[in-house]
């Protein structure tokens, strides 16, 4: 009997469960709805759900571009208000939300939350900030309206794009798409400055400065000047460009560098160089001391050259005095004269070559003074009997076949 | 006098223990004094950087009005922007806003720090892993500086904390266009904006090599009993891929194997043996070798993946993806593989690294092996009948071991509970193993070919797929398989069919259904 009972009472208690668990399911189904149904809102404007549900512990899971949360709802007789966060609120982009409790997803949706039209802000990039003339190369302009929030606008917004240059003033109008609005500036025929500007719903953004450079500079002349022709050893030749240009007849930027090479004969050769100011590179080369032919000409590295140009220089004298002393052992040269007769320049030089037989023992040069130099022999050195002699001097030779030194 | 003689041999006693205390006590002081930094460190070298976050990630188009993308830039800003994403998922998960002025611009910044500073006081926070982005050029500035993509359809896993009790789970499917700028040398994020994801055509896929059909397991369409065994060489037992890696020996037992009337094989991958998430090419290869040695001896295998490993953390999720991905991609389209075993007895590790974080871990493995591998079924290898109902709707074949004896009550309890899958009892055994630790309880190499005989009685009526354990005797088993306790380690050596001279053990003659 007692067991009957038994059975019977966990019969009924099974059941209730199981009635209550089924009644539990339907009211979850119908009872929580959306009292509220918002599928767009504007960045900035508050956003409040409401729920009818009889469901305690309500959550309100929300994520959004950047942030992902969960709301404690506010309850008032069967309604539970959720207020979703500022900083969500104030996000483009979609706002997914869920309904849970206990674990479990009641409701959900998502709303769309547009930029706001409230103000703008531009934030715009340009680059490069330098560009070459000729209309080849460009310069990017890239615009990134903002809403109060920070939020790109919204796609299709239009933007006017302008710019000026000498007395060309452009307006250009592009559409923002993938969050930005952008325009390629090209480059003029001259040098100078773009200057860019950018409107946005009635907002301007501030002046961006391109510096247009001219070209690649083209072939250019160079010229020589000197003192005299002569090749004294002393004065300077000045080497110079013409205006270099580009083809687009823009002085190249100051400071481009010019080289001048200069061709002299067997095979050797002297390099000077030089910036360009206002377009002309000056270079400069000290005189030689013998009679020599230059070939010269220019090139700015990869770029441009020049033509050649051709320098003689003449000899200062013909013949010059040797006079021996102190039992051969002194040498002096000179007076050696200039093309007027005046003394040449300290610092001329002079070379003399002192052989044994076939061998050469030894070769000095000396510096003029005053027109005047002497090489000492010290028997130190050279020891007593017979040399060979060469003597030169502003490209003429004199030879000494038999020379004797003593003590 | 002997009393005094003893006062002075204690005395000495604790005169020398105490100076031996003291000497080993200063000693470790300065030892610990005189350990510093590494010299190198001096040297101020770059440190080495191990990848953190490798969700899939591919590039789906490089078409765009501005500037064409050079390959190292386009690294660059992948790089930085997966970054992006991984610190900020650690900032979420913390609470604190460390690294993100590295990925986010100032004025993006201030977005991530408005919503850790409410998460932070509400007590709320966040554990979350994107699984997969697909990436879609859509302008780049003519001086390199910025950057416009769409990031298509990006799967985010999100688990959402409140006073640290996990309130939500979600799984997300969003796109976002992404603006980037280069500053001083990092891509960071500029405008970050989230939007629906976008539809994506469903590729049907044709001719599945490996099926199921109610409970049959089906290979090119013709039903298929697996009857196999769990195998490891008998040298390198738990080293199979290592530098003894031997083919002779492996084709010989395959070709055994074979011999015998089995047709399939299990064999295990260590994640951290094979690489982590960068898969090491020559092992890759020695199991690309073993499959084609399998077969050769016409055998199926069973492979199962993840052997050791233990995280299971959301952090490391897209690691382990990797890793995955790697290894059944390239085996997508062979006919040796009948199925991925995703992970050895995962219910072990339920206590220490918690049962939600290890069946989150396994049922987003599943996902993403699926993902890359639709021609081989996937199971896991439960550790027995009961942990088997676990993920029973996720797994194609569902997997248990059953090491003691009654195994038609289990089997009838599991198949009951899973009627429309095929069951495959993965590994049983039992060790012919008798010493002073089990000498009453402990079974003979006879009482071994007794419990294989009536096993064998039992699942080829039932029409069972079942692997045994295992093929050899072991000589050695190393301490991560049973642990150092000798009764327990020793057990585990004495599982084989055959003993460690090469001996067919009585059991062999019931290693399969005569």
């Amino acid at each position: 009997m007692s067991f009957k009972k038994i059975h019977i009472v966990l019969l009924l208690v099974v059941l209730l469960f199981f009635y209550n668990v089924n009644s539990l399911d339907i009211r979850k189904e119908n009872k929580t709805i959306i009292k509220n149904k918002i599928q767009k809102s504007i960045a900035g404007s508050l956003i409040v759900l409401e729920f009818l549900s009889e469901e305690k512990n309500l959550q309100l899971y929300c994520s959004n571009s950047y942030a992902t949360t969960i709301l404690e709802g506010e309850y008032s007789s069967n309604t539970v208000t959720f207020k979703i966060p500022k900083h969500i609120c104030e996000k483009r982009g979609v706002l997914d939300w869920k309904l849970i409790t206990e674990k479990r997803i009641l409701l959900e949706d998502k709303i769309v939350i547009v930029p706001s039209e409230e103000e703008t802000i531009i934030e715009s990039y340009s680059g490069p900030p330098s560009i070459i003339a000729g209309g080849i190369d460009f310069s990017m302009l890239v615009v990134i309206p903002t809403d109060a929030y920070d939020n790109p606008v919204k796609s299709a917004t239009e933007i006017s794009i302008n710019h000026q240059f000498l007395n060309n003033l452009k307006k250009n109008t592009v559409f923002t798409d993938y969050l930005i609005g952008w325009k390629n500036i090209f480059s003029y025929d001259k040098s100078g400055r773009i200057l860019i500007n950018s409107v946005c719903n009635g907002v301007s953004s501030k002046e961006i400065t391109t510096e247009v450079f001219p070209s690649n500079a083209i072939d250019f002349k160079i010229y020589a000047s000197r003192i005299h022709k002569y090749a004294d050893g002393n004065q300077i030749t000045t080497f110079s460009t013409s205006i270099v240009k580009d083809e687009y007849g823009n002085i190249v930027s100051d400071g481009t560098h010019v080289y001048f090479i200069i061709e002299k004969p067997n095979n050797t050769f002297l390099k000077t160089s030089g910036n360009t100011v206002n377009g002309i590179a000056t270079a400069k080369m000290i005189h030689p001391n013998v009679k020599e032919e230059w070939s010269i000409y220019s090139y700015i590295t990869g770029i441009a050259e020049s033509d050649r140009i051709n320098l003689k220089f003449t000899k200062l004298f013909n013949d010059f005095k040797v006079n021996f002393s102190k039992n051969n052992r002194m040498i002096s040269i000179g007076p050696l004269k200039s093309f007027m007769n005046q003394l040449v320049p300290d610092g001329f030089i002079t070379k003399l070559v002192l052989k044994k037989g076939d061998s050469i023992i030894d070769v000095k040069k000396e510096l003029t003074i005053d027109g005047l130099t002497n090489f000492k022999l010290r028997k130190d050195f050279y020891e007593n009997g017979t040399y060979s002699l060469i003597l030169e001097t502003g490209g003429n030779r004199q030879f000494f076949k038999q020379l004797t030194l003593q003590d | 006098m002997n009393e005094k003689r003893k006062y002075g041999l204690v005395l000495i006693v604790l005169f020398v223990t105490l100076c031996s205390f003291a000497i080993s006590g200063i000693s470790a002081v300065f030892s610990y004094l005189n350990t510093g930094a590494d010299r190198t460190s001096i040297l101020n070298l770059d440190v080495e950087s191990s990848e953190v976050y490798l969700p899939k990630t591919i590039w789906t188009s490089l078409e765009n009005p501005g500037r064409k993308m050079e390959e190292q830039t386009l690294k660059e800003i992948q790089k930085d922007y997966l970054k992006s994403w991984h610190i900020k998922n650690i900032a979420y998960k913390e609470n604190s806003a460390y690294g993100i002025k590295d990925y986010y611009t100032d004025s993006a910044q201030v977005n991530l720090l408005n919503t850790i500073k409410y998460n932070k006081k509400n007590k709320i926070h966040v554990e979350t892993t994107t699984l997969s982005h697909h990436l879609k050029l859509n302008f780049y500035s003519a001086d390199g500086q910025l950057v416009v993509f769409t990031d298509e359809n990006v799967e985010k896993y999100t688990q959402l904390f409140k006073n640290k009790k996990k309130v939500v789970e979600t799984d997300q499917t969003a796109s976002y266009k992404v603006l980037m700028l280069l500053e001083d040398g990092f891509w960071r994020i500029r405008h970050l904006v989230k939007s629906a994801p976008i539809n994506q055509e469903k590729k049907v896929n044709l001719d599945t090599y490996a099926t199921t059909k109610n409970d049959s397991i089906l290979l090119n369409g013709k039903k298929f009993i697996i009857k196999g065994i769990n195998y490891y060489p008998q040298k390198t037992p738990w080293d199979m891929f290592g530098k003894k890696y031997d083919t002779v020996a492996i084709n010989n037992d395959f070709k055994l194997i074979s011999k015998i009337g089995l047709n399939t094989i299990r064999v295990f991958i260590q994640y951290a043996d094979f690489g982590k998430a960068e898969i090491i090419e020559e092992k890759l290869e020695k199991l690309e070798k073993t499959i084609e040695l399998a077969q050769r001896n016409n055998l199926k295998v069973v492979v199962t993946l993840f052997d050791f490993y233990g995280d299971y953390t959301i952090k490391d999720w897209t690691l382990t993806h990797r890793h995955a991905e790697k290894i059944v991609s390239t085996f997508k389209d062979d006919t040796t593989i009948i199925a991925w075993d995703i992970k050895n007895e995962p219910d072990l590790d339920f206590e220490s690294r918690g049962e939600d974080r290890v069946l989150k871990w396994l049922t987003y493995m599943i996902k993403e092996i699926k993902k890359f591998d639709k021609n081989h079924l996937v199971t896991i290898g439960w550790s027995n009948f009961n942990a088997a109902k676990n993920l029973k709707e996720a797994v194609d074949i569902v997997s248990f071991h059953h090491f003691n004896d009654n195994l038609e009550n289990d089997f009838n309890t599991l198949k009951n509970e899973v009627l429309n899958k095929p069951i495959l009892l993965e590994e049983f055994g039992i060790p012919s193993y008798k010493s002073v630790w089990n000498l009453f309880l402990g079974s003979s190499k006879n009482s071994q070919a007794t419990y294989h005989k009536k096993m064998q009685s039992f699942l080829s009526k039932n029409n069972v797929s079942h692997l045994s354990w295992t093929l050899y005797d072991f000589k050695k088993i190393p301490a991560s398989v049973a642990g150092k306790l000798p009764w327990k380690r020793n057990k585990q050596k004495h599982f084989g069919f055959i003993d460690t001279k090469g001996k067919k053990k009585p059991s062999f003659e019931y290693i399969n259904t005569k």
